[in-house]
């Protein structure tokens, strides 16, 4: 209030002596109050935010140049000397947005550089020249030296300005871009401006133009003001949007959308949350491994109860904003909870089932170790024993033998006989051998002929991954085991069919249905084919016969 | 007649050896894996290779590629495959490998020490020989609708020992048959079952016969 208060003061003051014609002069005029204006507005509305203050000043600066109509010679002094401040306070603005704080050493340098040359140079120039015109209005016949040098010098370093500006441009990431697009153009535009003006009051060309250019002067800097409060506002405003990402987050339960809404919100494309998972690695919401980087303005920690949730990876140029992400991660803290939850189960999902598979996988191992042993071992040693006692039977035929003996050896070769038998018939059930070398449809075509009942097939002579077919190979022979014992068929029918990325088989009987899904043979068969990520559906009705279908992935 | 054996146990090889030597076979090398027997053979091919199936280092089916290498560089050399299991599949592949003098027992065999001296022989002299418990397997396994219950139980025994790899004299000489008997069975099963007709006497054409026999059998009842 009080500033407004002033600026009308300014106003009137300079109302009754204005040097120039009223189309230039009240937009010159109106040019501070619209700073004054606009700052107060931001001020009040982001009092953190030095911008407001800025632009304020700016506002009221913009009429010290007025205390020279009075020709007071204290107040004339001090307009003269001042009268090029408010260009300075304009350039500190500008590159202090969007927080109203310069951030690097390099613009601090521009900008004391430029308090500096305009105050210095007026001055001096308010010492040497005689006699003192008023800026602006004044003819410039009397101006000294330290006129050029002056324009020049605030030439130098608003260039430098407005380089430093291209370059923010330059390396800022979207949002950053998005929120200040405004306020920079707007900030440029009256640059450009002013340079322009600058340059050509310098070189004195028309004095006709003076007018017109002075115009479109007061007129590009009444609007500049409020393209920056705009800008401002837009921060406000994406605050609000926290709302509407409170109601997206409880539309959808999908982790999924998580990511989509945050990004959206705060304006950043390529944010990327981090689930924080209790051995501390970060992962996405479909499990996937997320590096988290160091640079602590491209992250936000998400706590809740003072554990560390997740974190956000955005942009470095959020870092500005923490009002807006402070708000944005209390409004979805719950709904990341929930998302590090199901990752942190899915996980735990992955590893008991990648434990499942090395278990079979070592259950397999061992079949196949036992059966090498059997077949390397016993086997060939009993052989090797037949062998002998059959030597032994012919050299000791009718010779020495009693017909007892004779008998008992007779007895002891044909047990022996039958050991062999059976123990050959027991390896191959522990761990088929045609497996690994002929394939599936080789040991298919085993079981069929082996089968105590007609087994039809049709298998595809392809090979599969060892371990798929080994899974194939259990299926098929526990769901065939099955229907002996206790469907009461008097047929079977197995088939593998080769689907894309999936292998299905399939085992059917005639028999008498009613399968028990809980029985310990069809639980067994679904374990495993879970264990490998497949699934095993049962149709068994009360009308009789039975499909069991196993659809296995495979990758190839 | 000059053999050699490979057998990755060493015991079970030198009852072999001790068996054959005794049954008047000369037993000219042995080895224990795929490369060691080809390097033998290379140096001085005998009649007949007893190959077992499962060689190392993978003990695997090292035994049938020693086979389809010999069959490659020796055409002339038998091979007799001793297999752990009476897997049709493997029979059938080793009968790909050409046309004569070649045996397929499972290992429990070399127990029946005339039934595995027979098999040496004749798969020295060219003949093809099949253990009868795979054909058995085949023969017998179960069918919805089984086209060998056309044929007589007689026409059954002449057709298993066909699928042996027993020629017709052979089959005839097992069954106390007069050949001409024999060769009218012949006749009748291939009419019944829809097998190609194919004089039999020939070293050559008992392989053919084998071959369409067992593929016959393996093929029928089995296609969904």
């Amino acid at each position: 209030m009080a500033a407004v208060t002033e600026t009308a003061a300014a106003l009137s003051l300079t109302a009754g002596a204005r040097p120039l014609s009223w189309p230039v002069w009240l937009p010159l005029q109106l040019v501070g109050l619209s700073f004054v204006v606009a700052g107060v507005i931001a001020w009040r509305r982001e009092p953190a935010n030095a911008t407001g203050r800025l632009m304020a000043a700016v506002g009221l600066t913009w009429y010290l140049g007025d205390l020279q109509v009075g020709r007071q010679p204290v107040l004339f002094a001090i307009g003269f000397c001042l009268f090029y401040l408010p260009s300075a306070i304009f350039t500190h603005l500008i590159l202090a947005l969007p927080t109203g704080r310069l951030q690097r050493r390099v613009e601090w340098a521009v900008v004391l550089a430029l308090y500096a040359s305009v105050t210095a140079t007026q001055v001096l120039r308010y010492l040497v020249e005689d006699p003192r015109e008023p800026q602006v209005w004044g003819s410039g016949r009397y101006m000294s030296v330290w006129g050029p040098v002056a324009t020049w010098l605030g030439a130098v370093c608003i260039t430098a300005a407005f380089w430093l500006v291209v370059q923010r441009w330059w390396v800022a990431g979207t949002p950053v871009r998005r929120r200040l697009a405004v306020m920079w153009s707007a900030g440029a535009v009256a640059g450009v401006v002013a340079l322009v003006w600058g340059i050509l009051g310098v070189a004195h060309p028309w004095p006709a133009m003076q007018a017109p250019m002075l115009l479109t002067f007061a007129l590009v800097l009444i609007v500049t003001p409020f393209g920056i409060l705009a800008g401002l506002l837009r921060v406000r405003l994406a605050r609000l949007g926290v709302a509407t990402l409170v109601m997206r987050l409880q539309e959808s339960a999908d982790p999924g959308h998580l990511r989509d809404a945050l990004s959206d919100v705060l304006g950043d494309p390529g944010l990327r949350i981090g689930l924080r998972m209790e051995d501390g690695r970060f992962v996405d919401s479909a499990g996937g491994r997320v590096e988290v980087p160091a640079d602590p303005r491209r992250v936000t920690v998400v706590a809740r109860h003072h554990e560390h949730l997740a974190t956000l990876i955005h942009d470095p140029a959020l870092s500005d904003q923490a009002p807006l992400v402070e708000a944005v991660v209390a409004a979805a803290s719950l709904a990341l909870e929930n998302a590090r939850l199901l990752a942190e189960q899915r996980l735990q999902l992955e590893e008991v089932r990648a434990s499942r598979a090395r278990i079979v996988a070592a259950a397999d191992e061992e079949r196949s170790r036992i059966q090498r042993d059997l077949h390397d071992g016993a086997q060939h040693r009993l052989l090797a024993v037949s062998l002998m006692v059959g030597r032994l039977r012919e050299e000791l035929a009718g010779n020495v033998l009693r017909p007892e003996q004779q008998r008992m050896l007779t007895v002891v070769a044909a047990q022996l006989r039958d050991i062999i038998r059976e123990l050959r018939q027991l390896t191959e059930g522990i761990d088929p051998p045609a497996l690994n070398e002929q394939g599936l449809s080789a040991v298919v075509e085993m079981l069929a002929e082996r089968a105590p009942l007609p087994v039809k097939f049709a298998v595809p002579g392809r090979r599969w991954p060892v371990s798929l077919e080994r899974t194939a190979y259990f299926v098929i022979h526990e769901a065939l085991s099955n229907v002996y014992k206790h469907a009461g068929a008097t047929r079977a029918e197995v088939s593998v069919e080769d689907a894309s990325h999936r292998l299905v088989v399939r085992i059917s009987d005639d028999g008498v249905g009613g399968a028990d899904p809980r029985g310990s043979g069809l639980r067994g068969l679904r374990d495993r084919v879970t264990t490998v990520g497949g699934t095993m559906r049962i149709d068994s009705g009360r009308l009789g016969g039975t499909t069991i279908t196993a659809e296995l992935p495979c990758k190839s | 007649m000059q053999i050699m054996i490979a057998e990755d146990s060493g015991l079970l090889r030198a009852m072999l050896m001790d068996l054959f030597t005794r049954h008047g076979i000369q037993v000219t090398g042995d080895a224990e894996t795929k490369d060691g027997i080809l390097t033998l053979i290379d140096l001085a091919p005998p009649d007949v290779a007893v190959l077992d199936i499962r060689l190392p280092p993978s003990h695997s089916d090292e035994g049938l590629q020693a086979a389809e290498a010999i069959r490659e560089r020796h055409p002339d050399v038998g091979l007799l495959v001793l297999s752990h299991y009476a897997e049709t599949s493997y029979a059938i592949r080793l009968l790909q490998n050409g046309s004569r003098g070649l045996g397929y027992l499972v290992k429990d065999r070399v127990q029946d020490t005339v039934g595995l001296i027979d098999a040496i022989r004749r798969v020295a002299r060219g003949e093809v020989v099949i253990d009868p418990e795979v054909v058995q397997r085949v023969m017998y396994r179960r069918r919805t609708a089984d086209p060998l219950e056309r044929l007589t139980r007689a026409e059954r025994t002449v057709l298993e020992l066909m699928a042996e790899g027993l020629s017709n004299s052979a089959i005839a000489a097992r069954l106390h048959y007069a050949e001409k008997t024999i060769e009218k069975r012949v006749t009748a099963i291939n009419t019944k079952l829809g097998l190609p007709h194919s004089e039999s006497n020939g070293r050559t054409d008992v392989n053919v016969r084998v071959l369409a026999v067992l593929t016959y059998l393996r093929r029928i009842g089995t296609g969904l």
